[in-house]
């Protein structure tokens, strides 16, 4: 997993940091953004990704560090230099939509043009065309007012977009719509990022979201970046507790490598209570035989039997089973350790009954903790 | 399309990199702003705080540092009294108010009180009028024996003596109370409207009745509301001039503004003496509205969660009536009575505290209002002129800074944000008669003293805060991201303070400029500090008129001044819709 | 005629006849000629004209006298249609308290200053705070203005007339028909008990200088004031506010006011002059003299000192005698008709007033303790 080469970024972060008095809210944070890309900031509120966003967009100016987009310099503390937010050239689009309510639709979408002191007939020119593409071309003379929270969140879209910025700049925009609702939008906003090619930076707290429609995916705590990667590399292997915990349901429990069996591959043993268990797995980075690490599996990767077959298992016993439909939701007692298990539907567990615990090697994974 | 994008970005290519800009429009603005406010603010004050370790001599010219003044406060034969009674008064008119605010308050937002919707408006009218008009009304109405409603009792109901008697320190508390109910109720409606339902359902659903709901949920989740109103009340209270001016301090019972104002221009004129008062009423004030404003405004906020909804509305049954009459009474005693009292006294040549239809007569009216005349009084006709113009001319330059100073206050971080904030809380804790000395001293070498200017500056630094209150609460309802959005979209900070956030602030900048046109129009305690002959405002020539000329007169200015405000009132309530005039 | 249409147009005659008397004296002066004017008017008249305009800065003069004084003004000196007299009336105490503040400021917009308010003129002179008078009539007062004990400091203070505080009471009022004053003791009877208005000494240095003008005269302050306290009186210090009271019959005896008040109430209904009745007091009337003073620095000296001129001379006095019933110390003066009726006869009544008024203004403190003891 490698950084994209520092020279080719179309947005270039270095060592970014934010202070809010004491508190490292952004610290040291470096990456790159290749152009026409679409990246997401994921991680849980007060990780640093909304700052380390509004730094980009010069809605807050930085400690340290230095944002470039373009070639152009957007801020040097170091050497004095700051872009006002309006000269930045970024469409933006807030968690509240932002959306102007005095104004009709095609008002607000035309709003950047006007700025920009575009000509009349090619403003509106435009506007009919970004308005049709997001879905929402009938609705250019409705005040904004009267547009449900979906359609507030393609106009915000639309205005974004209108006026071909460089950067498209996206902060949770979805996080205030219901379920089926985001879904939907996840899609449509992945679309139309796709037809305008526009380098996008998207912060996100749901990994779900992040997963469907990022190209790139950087996940972030306590204003550090932990991981970096494509959406499989995230969610296949996490290179600690911290990653593997947020993306997705994860096992996760404290061990040791007892030793390193070949490159990636290792033996380790957990502990819990009075149990103990030994098996190979897959070794994250820096995991070297003695080191501390935590085990990371993933509920579907648990196979949960009433006979014990060969190789390592872990005897268990079932203290909650809930049918889901197209699974059963387990809960498995093993010592003071809770295993998450998804059984075959057909599987029948119930709580209560004894259970043999096998990790499938290929999917466990050592990790940093 | 995706081609067009990177042609097509060539739109917004910065030239260079810019230098990070210490000279932005905004920081230039919020710099001349504070400097604006600073000065008109502290100047005066400071002004006052030096003149009062001054201690004047006998000949009255010389002064020398000392802390006399301050030995004064307790030493002297009146001034403790005073500083008593102002406590008195205050208390009082804090507990009359309270009960009328409170209690309306609940009948208007929480029962079903019959027609209580159209009732509003009306409850709060004594607010918008001059307390100053209602002591002289109520003066003519139960003031002894000249009171109408005494002279009433003795033809009609056999009574001997005066019934009434509103000349003393119960008179103040009565109008005083009367005449700011309507700031609790304010207070206090608002809290109950924006209370969340659920709260008390949820301690319905548990066994509660109608009455323990209200005392053990409702009533503590309104309790911030009711103090803020009690606390602005009380502060007020002891900074009014005009009502113990008229109805208790001729008559043996001194208050602190009484005083005050004495010293200032009184026969025993001590400017000093009169700055060390305001400053033990002034820190007093000030120490109470910075409790309110900073521990206890921001608590009634925690039931707004912004979404529409009734609140429960209780059935009063038969009751419902009595609660209808108890809010009309209300209407009728402090709106109603006192005007009529003026327009019957105004009516007549000379008082004698009965009515005389053979005598009835509009010369009255003619004195005050018909500057072409030659029996024209002068004070009285300057008076009408002057005050619009301060009106309009005050609310419009008060407005634009309120929106400034409110924009600096919610949008920028820092220092300056919070010195700003604390500046618009000092001129509310000071009453207008203190800061209008201070206004004088400062001044008085400068071209504005003796002209309508020193005037509107005294009006704007005290009352630009209500103004700037107006804005604040609309401002934080406009969520911060919709001038980002416009920052982003390439707008400078100008464009979009123009664009964006002005058109938004509208109805808050509409309603700060009603309530400040309406105060302006009506203020008396600066205004007597700092006039002179042509720049004499309503209140003065109203202040005016019973010094110099009689009842009649007085009464005559006193309603043409309550008719301009009743229809200011109404005009802009019609024009703005409800929201306007919710102080 | 109804009765109302019949005040009604007596009012209307009354506000007619006022100014038009007035108009009447003033078109008698107005054909002054030149020659009528003495030298030192004369000198002043065209850096008068030139200065355009002048602020009198008092507590006596109403709208209407003021109108009137302006007019004349105007018209006897020739000052043109341009020419603007603002007449500023503010309280004893805010005139002094405005003057002082400018002087020390530097700052002028008034004028001349004209109150009763001997300790001030004194101090503000010793401080050359006033301009040099060069007055042609000061001469026709001096003698008059000392015999009466007030206090003057020509070339700079000059006193044009003064006022006094006598018995006012309301006859149609219950208990009153058949009262009379004509000394303290009147004044003073128990009958009179809830009746009476006790004026509020701590508020205006008038009433202090009457109470200490009596002093001198050998009136026992204290049981004055005991007796006056027996009568179960209600406190007061504006003089309207009392006329009110007495108007009213609330109180409709004032020991303590001015017979230009009751004018003012007679002007505004006629039939007031049947029931509102004034004495003298036998123990002597304590004349109240207004000091004038030009103020050095404003910005009209010159109008400023010929309108002290007009004050002294006869046109200017029959002016605001008429118009506030108030005495000239002017040598062989009489009053014209219409004030008559409410001004009682100089030659024939004793008048007092204070050795030294300077002094006297270190007695105020001790004064007002004592009463304020008796009645607050």
């Amino acid at each position: 997993m490698e950084n994209s080469n520092a020279s080719s970024a179309y947005v270039e972060v270095q060592g970014l940091v934010k202070l809010f008095g004491n508190d490292r809210a952004v610290d040291d944070v470096s990456f790159g953004v290749p152009k026409g890309k679409f990246l997401t900031l994921l991680g849980p509120s007060g990780c640093g990704k909304t700052t380390t966003l509004m730094s980009i967009a010069g809605l807050h100016e930085i400690d340290a560090g230095s944002i470039h987009v373009g070639g152009v310099v957007y801020t040097a503390p170091a050497e004095g230099l700051f872009l006002a937010p309006e000269k930045r050239d970024i469409g933006m689009v807030f968690q509240s939509y932002a959306i102007w309510p005095h104004m009709t639709v095609a008002q607000n979408v035309a709003y950047p043009l006007e700025i920009r002191k575009i000509a009349r007939d090619e403003i509106d020119a435009r506007v009919t065309d970004v308005l049709k593409l997001v879905g929402l071309g009938k609705m250019a003379d409705k005040l904004a007012t009267q547009l449900s929270g979906g359609q507030q969140q393609r106009a915000a879209l639309a205005r974004a977009v209108v006026s071909r910025p460089r950067l498209l700049l996206f902060d949770e925009p979805l996080s205030n719509l219901d379920l089926k609702l985001r879904e939907q939008m996840r899609l449509e906003l992945k679309r139309i990022q796709n037809e305008v090619g526009i380098t996008s930076i998207y912060v996100t707290h749901d990994q779900a979201e992040a997963l469907v429609m990022s190209d790139e995916i950087i996940v972030m705590s306590k204003g550090r970046i932990q991981q970096r990667g494509g959406p499989r590399e995230i969610y296949g292997h996490p290179v600690n507790a911290y990653v593997s915990d947020f993306i997705g349901a994860a096992n996760l429990l404290k061990g040791r490598v007892l030793s390193v069996t070949a490159p990636g591959r290792g033996d380790v043993e957990i502990a819990t209570g009075l149990r103990k268990a030994q098996f190979s797995c897959k070794l994250g980075d820096g995991m070297a035989a003695g080191a501390e690490t935590v085990i990371s599996v993933r509920p579907e990767n648990v196979e949960a039997t009433r006979m014990n077959g060969d190789g390592p298992s872990l005897e268990g016993e079932v203290i909650q089973a809930i049918f889901l439909g197209n699974c059963i939701d387990c809960r498995v007692r093993w010592g003071e350790f809770e295993w998450k298990v998804m059984a075959h539907p057909r599987s029948g567990f119930k709580a209560g009954e004894k259970v043999y615990l096998r990790l499938d090697p290929e999917h466990t994974l050592a990790v940093q903790p | 399309m995706s081609t067009q994008t990177l042609a097509g970005s060539a739109s917004a290519q910065p030239a260079t990199s810019r230098w990070r800009s210490l000279v932005t429009q905004e920081s230039v603005a919020t710099v001349v702003v504070s400097v604006i406010v600073a000065a008109a603010v502290i100047l005066p004050l400071l002004v006052l705080v030096i003149s009062s370790f001054r201690v004047l001599d006998t000949g009255g010219f010389d002064s020398t540092w000392g802390l006399d003044n301050y030995r004064t406060l307790y030493t002297d034969r009146v001034i403790p009294k005073a500083f008593v009674n102002t406590l008195i008064v205050s208390a009082g008119s804090t507990v009359l108010a309270t009960f009328f605010g409170v209690t309306l308050a609940w009948i208007n937002a929480r029962t079903n009180c019959p027609g209580r919707d159209k009732l509003e408006p009306y409850n709060l009218i004594p607010f918008f009028l001059s307390p100053f008009v209602g002591a002289i009304a109520w003066h003519n109405l139960a003031g002894g024996h000249t009171g109408l409603l005494n002279s009433w009792a003795r033809d009609f109901l056999g009574f001997h003596g005066n019934v009434l008697n509103v000349d003393n320190l119960y008179g103040v508390i009565w109008v005083t109370g009367l005449f700011f109910a309507p700031l609790v109720y304010l207070f206090v409606v608002g809290s109950l409207r924006r209370m969340d339902p659920s709260l008390e359902d949820s301690a319905r659903t548990t066994g509660a009745g109608l009455w323990r709901t209200a005392m053990t949920v409702t009533l503590p989740l309104v309790a911030p509301g009711i103090l803020s109103g009690a606390i602005i009340v009380f502060v007020t209270s002891a900074g009014e001039f005009g009502v113990p001016f008229k109805l208790s301090a001729p008559y043996g019972w001194q208050t602190l503004t009484t005083q005050i104002f004495s010293k200032a221009v009184g026969d025993d004129a001590n400017i000093n003496l009169g700055a060390a008062m305001s400053m033990a009423l002034g820190i007093i004030t000030i120490m109470l509205i910075w409790i309110q404003q900073r521990y206890i405004a921001p608590r009634s906020f925690t039931t707004v969660t912004g979404k529409g909804f009734r609140p429960n509305v209780i059935d009063l049954g038969r009751w419902k009536w009595a609660a209808l009459a108890y809010n009309i009474g209300f209407i009728l005693i402090s709106v109603v009575l006192p005007i009529l009292c003026l327009l019957i006294v105004s009516l007549h040549p000379v008082w004698q505290a009965e009515i005389i239809p053979a005598d009835l007569t509009l010369h009255n009216y003619v004195r005050v209002l018909f500057w072409w005349r030659p029996d024209h009084i002068a004070a009285a006709t300057n008076g009408i002129y002057n005050s619009f113009i301060l009106a309009f001319a005050g609310a419009t330059i008060a407005m634009i800074l309120s929106l400034v100073v409110s924009y600096m206050i919610h949008r920028t971080k820092g220092m300056g944000a919070r010195l700003l904030d604390f500046l618009c809380v000092v001129p509310v804790g000071f009453p207008g008669i203190v800061l209008a000395m201070g206004v004088l001293l400062t001044y008085i070498r400068t071209p504005i003293y003796a002209t309508l200017w020193i005037i509107l500056l005294g009006y704007i630094t005290r009352f630009f805060p209500y103004g700037q209150r107006n804005i604040s609460s609309v401002m934080l309802a406009i969520s911060e991201e919709l001038d980002q959005s416009s920052r982003m979209a390439g707008a400078s900070w100008f464009t979009t303070l123009r664009r964006i956030t002005i058109p938004l602030l509208k109805p808050g900048i509409f309603a700060g400029w009603v309530l400040l046109f309406i105060i302006f129009l009506r203020e008396l305690s600066i205004s007597i500090i700092l006039y002179t002959s042509g720049t004499e405002t309503l209140s003065v020539g109203v202040y005016y008129l019973t010094n110099y000329e009689n009842e009649t007169l007085t009464s005559a200015l006193s309603m043409a001044q309550t008719v301009v405000l009743l229809i200011c009132i109404f005009v802009f309530r019609r024009v703005a819709g409800r929201e306007a005039l919710t102080a | 005629m109804s009765s109302r249409q019949k005040a009604r147009a007596f009012f209307k005659i009354a506000l007619i006849a006022a100014p038009l008397t007035a108009a009447v004296l003033v078109s008698a002066t107005a054909t002054v000629k030149a020659d009528d004017l003495t030298p030192q008017e004369k000198a002043l008249v065209a850096a008068a004209k030139a200065e355009g305009a002048v602020t009198v800065l008092n507590p006596q003069f109403s709208d209407s006298t003021g109108q009137l004084l302006g007019e004349a003004f105007i018209k006897r000196y020739n000052l043109g249609p341009n020419f603007k007299f603002n007449n500023l009336r503010k309280g004893t105490g805010a005139t002094v308290a405005q003057t002082r503040q400018e002087i020390q400021a530097g700052k002028h917009t008034a004028d001349i200053l004209i109150v009763s308010a001997p300790g001030f003129f004194d101090e503000a002179s010793k401080r050359g705070a006033f301009e040099k008078l060069d007055s042609g009539y000061w001469k026709n007062h001096e003698e008059g203005v000392k015999a009466a004990g007030q206090y003057s400091n020509y070339p700079y203070v000059v006193v044009p007339f003064a006022y006094t505080f006598q018995p006012v009471w309301n006859s149609s009022c219950p208990g009153m028909e058949h009262f009379s004053a004509s000394s303290y003791a009147d004044v003073l009877k128990p009958e009179l008990k809830g009746k009476t208005i006790a004026s509020d000494l701590t508020k205006s240095f008038t009433y202090d200088n009457t109470a200490l003008s009596l002093k001198e005269a050998g009136m026992n302050l204290d049981d004055l004031w005991t007796k006056l306290k027996a009568t179960d009186p209600l406190i007061e210090f504006r003089t309207e506010a009392k006329m009110q009271m007495i108007v009213s019959c609330q109180r409709p005896l004032d020991m303590w006011n001015l017979t230009g008040r009751v004018y003012q109430d007679v002007l505004k209904k006629p039939d007031m002059f049947k029931i509102l009745k004034f004495g003298t007091y036998k123990e002597g009337q304590v004349m109240l003299g207004n000091q004038a003073a030009v103020i050095k620095g404003a910005p009209h000296p010159n109008a400023a000192k010929l309108f002290i001129e007009f004050l002294l001379s006869k046109p200017g006095t029959d002016i605001f005698v008429v118009g506030e019933m108030m005495y000239s110390f002017m040598k062989d003066y009489t009053p014209p008709p219409e004030a008559q009726k409410y001004l009682f006869d100089m030659k024939k009544t004793k008048m007092i007033g204070l050795k030294d008024w300077i002094a006297a203004q270190a007695k105020f403190k001790e004064l007002r303790a004592d009463w304020q003891s008796k009645f607050q």
